[in-house]
Order: structure tokens, then sequence, then C-alpha cells
């Protein structure tokens, strides 16, 4: 990416678009409008200013990072305006990324716990077996795209649900 | 084993807000995120070929100057007055008198024949210049 690469921001798009939405949403208390503006203004600060990082997870600091600090502005902004959003938004910028997403995983946990017994099979041997999808749909005798439908739809729900959990979260505050 | 686990559950994470699957957001904030990252890498190349430019221009400009400044050296030494005004000056010392520091003119050419020399300048010096060459060998051997 640093060369300029830009199947490489593809892939950096792929596995990290997701996640920061994910932390946006919970730091946003699942405020999606929001979520999505600061998620823009990451991703373009990101493409502009990225740099070598010796690991992931040194990666995943620094863009989380970047998320918050522009989610702490975006408020700052907004006091301006007459309607300005909420200032307890800004309280939860306080919010270690960290720890953040520690809470997400778990809610992501107590959701696919919640999935019934064939979904829960689906998203174990696809996302932690890492099998693929075209030998799981020979084995249920069934088309990898009927597969692809089903994983989307546990992916939604399971969205559902963790966003359900933020904003609960939220009203305990 | 549990870190690998949270590896995959971040994946999933990842999988599961990815926006791509909500709506047209997704496609519209890739295509602007694509053209960031498009133009600061544009912007990058740009300040490499400056920096480049700067360096190649400043060499260019440093070896002109060199070769200009070599080029004035050998001009002053070829036009450096004949060393014949040295050792004039010395034979009109050991005839003028001990406290005179400096001649005129009028007063160097007074020590030869009249006529026989002539004071001339050249690129801002004098010089005497005989107009026979025999009369200056003779005070000059």
């Amino acid at each position: 990416m640093v060369n300029g690469d830009e199947a490489a921001f593809g892939e950096f798009y792929e596995r990290f678009s997701g996640r920061l939405y994910g932390l946006l949403l919970f730091l946003t208390s699942g405020q999606e409008q929001i979520a999505r503006e600061i998620l823009q203004i990451t991703m373009i600060k990101v493409a502009r200013k990225f740099r070598v990082f010796e690991n992931e997870s040194a990666l995943w600091a620094w863009l989380s990072r970047i998320a918050r600090n522009a989610l702490v502005d975006y408020v700052r902004d907004q006091s301006r305006l007459p309607k300005p959003v909420s200032v307890e938004l800004l309280g939860l910028t306080v919010y270690a990324p960290g720890a953040a997403e520690a809470e997400l995983l778990e809610w992501l946990e107590c959701g696919l716990s919640e999935l019934d017994q064939g979904e829960r099979v689906l998203v174990e041997s696809v996302y932690f077996q890492r099998r693929r999808q075209r030998d799981l749909a020979g084995e249920c005798g069934t088309t990898q795209k009927a597969i692809e439908s089903k994983l989307a739809r546990i992916r939604e729900k399971l969205r559902q649900f963790v966003l359900q959990r933020i904003k609960n979260e939220r009203r305990t505050i | 084993m549990n870190d690998e686990r949270s590896d995959e559950k971040r994946r999933l994470l990842n999988e599961v807000f990815r926006t791509d699957s909500i709506d047209s957001f997704s496609r519209q904030l890739k295509e602007r995120a694509w053209a960031e990252f498009r133009r600061a890498r544009v912007m990058r190349r740009i300040a490499l070929i400056s920096s480049a430019a700067v360096v190649v221009t400043a060499l260019v400009a440093g070896s002109l100057f060199f070769r200009a400044t070599e080029r004035n050296k050998t001009r002053n030494l070829a036009t450096m007055p004949v060393p014949t005004e040295p050792k004039q000056s010395r034979a009109v010392q050991a005839v003028a008198p001990a406290n005179d520091a400096t001649l005129t003119d009028e007063q160097l050419l007074a020590f030869f024949p009249a006529d026989s020399c002539f004071i001339a300048e050249v690129e801002g010096r004098k010089i005497l210049v005989f107009r026979d060459p025999e009369l200056r060998q003779k005070y000059f051997h």
C-alpha cells in the first residue's frame, strides 16, 4: 500500500472496513449515520497517510486511533452547529478501542449462541475451520450460491443482534 | 488456540459489519477511498520526482559554476603581465632614491633614453614597453 499498490489497498479495505465500522458503531452507540460518516473520513485519512507497520495489531491500533480522533473532531464540529449531536457521544470516545472491540467480540459470541444449530455449524465451518463454500455445498447437496445466501442472512442476523446490544448498552450508560 | 479463535472472530466481525452487504454506501465509500489513495500516490510520486529534479539541478549548477571558476583562473594566468615587470621595477628601485616608495610614470620613463619606451595599460596593470628589444635586453638581462 505504501508503494501505491491498488490490489493491496483493496485487500486492506476488505479486511478492515467492517471492523472499523463495528468499532465506530460501538463508539457512537449504534448511530449508523454518524458511524458511516466517520468511517468515510477515517478511510480517506488512511488512504492519504498509510505507512508501514510491524504487525496487524499495530496497524489496528493506528486505525482505531484515527477513527476515534475523527469522531472527536466530528463531535466538536457538530457542537458548534445550531443542532449539535449529543454531547454524551464524546464521552464514549474515551473508551479504549481495544476494550470496545473486546465487548463487540463478546456480543458476537452471544449472537453466535443465539443462532440455530445449522447456522452455527455453517459459520463454524466457514469462519473458524476455514472450509471452502464449494466443498460445503457439495457435502450438503446444494449450490455454492445457496451457501453464500445463507451466510449473508446469518451475517445480517448477527449484525442486528450486535447492533441491538450496542444500542441497549447505550441506554444503560 | 484462543488467540487463533479471536482472530477468526475478528474476521467474522469484519464480515458482519462490512458495509458491502448493507447498501450502496460501501461502494461510494470504497470509490472515494480509492480516489484518495490514487491521489496520494500521485502526490508522493510528484514529490519524489521534484526532489530528484532539485538534486540534479543543484549538481548541474554546481558543476557549471566549478567549470566557470576554473576557466576564469586559467584566463587570469594567461593574461598575467610579462615577467619583465618585476625585474624592471627592481632595476628602477636600484637607481631610485631610497626614500621614494613609489614613482610616477614620468619619473620611471626618465630613467631611460627619451622616446625609447612608453607605459601601456593591459587589463588594469601598467607595463613598460620598449620600442627596441635590444634596449630592453640592455636594461633587463
